[in-house]
């Protein structure tokens, strides 16, 4: 008599206890997932950001040929950049009589993870405010 | 006898109830959960993709216009016999085709893009775009020439 009314329990709770163990893996490995999309979908909005942050140094850059310059001035005009992000800066200048060539190197990061990094370069004619060589 | 085996069919009903009940409670939690984020990529996507494209649609046309005539909201690019205007109305951003030096009106363009705002801006030796697609802005500057 006990064996009929032991049987189904037992079994009801191993059931159950397969079961919650197939949705907690299930719902471990689809959160992970969703949580791997999301970052992603951040990631690339630094991205875009940042590129479109890019594209307007250099297009100041080309202009007047002075980094600190052109990253003010889209500081100001455009608004900063996410406050995770950092910015690295590596200018090269060549002088010649006729003006001054300048190659500026940007790199974005996020912590360790570089983000975007560009060149651009700019050619200014004696008479240029470039000061340092 | 009989009463132990009804006993036993009832736990076994209720038992199979409740694993159908906590399948249906955690594939709509697990499906609530995919719907938020995917709602959440995919207006994350839309408005970044709104924002920089429009961005880059009005540089490039800048960039390959003879001259430029800006006035608020509206831009109007001269190159051969015609003339482009690009303008801000009606929550989107518009373009014209017109005739060059003929006289336009503002309306009746072909709409682009979906924007919540739009500003063109001219300084000394730059324009000035910011477009605000959504709750974000986005902002590029162009050279002139």
């Amino acid at each position: 008599m006990n064996k009929t009314t032991k049987r189904p329990l037992n079994l009801f709770f191993i059931e159950m206890i397969i079961a919650l163990l197939f949705f907690s893996i299930s719902g471990a490995v689809i959160l992970t997932v969703f949580a791997g999309a999301d970052r992603k979908s951040r990631q690339s909005e630094m991205l875009e950001s940042v590129i479109v942050f890019s594209e307007s140094i250099a297009e100041v850059y080309s202009e007047n040929g002075n980094a600190d310059e052109a990253i003010k001035l889209v500081i100001s005009e455009c608004g900063g950049l996410d406050e995770n992000i950092t910015l690295l800066k590596n200018e090269e200048k060549k002088h010649s009589s006729a003006g001054t060539f300048s190659k500026l190197t940007l790199t974005f990061s996020d912590g360790d993870r570089e983000i975007y990094r560009f060149t651009c370069a700019a050619y200014v004619q004696n008479g240029g405010n470039d000061e340092q060589i | 006898m009989k009463n132990y085996r009804n006993t036993s069919d009832t736990i076994s009903t209720v038992g199979s109830m409740l694993l159908f009940l906590l399948f249906a409670v955690c594939m709509m939690m697990i499906i609530a959960a995919a719907a938020g984020s995917y709602s959440r990529i995919s207006d994350n996507y839309g408005t970044n993709f709104t924002a920089s494209a429009s961005i880059r649609y009005i540089s490039n046309k800048i960039k390959s216009a003879d001259s430029v005539d800006v006035s608020q909201n509206v831009m109007v690019l001269r190159s051969g016999g015609i003339s482009n205007v690009i303008y801000f109305s009606d929550g989107g951003l518009y373009e014209k085709t017109v005739a060059a030096n003929s006289e336009y009106e503002i309306s009746g363009g072909e709409r682009i893009f979906e924007l919540n705002g739009m500003e063109i801006s001219e300084s000394e030796d730059f324009y000035k775009i910011s477009v605000n697609v959504g709750s974000e802005k986005c902002a590029a500057l162009v050279r002139k020439g």
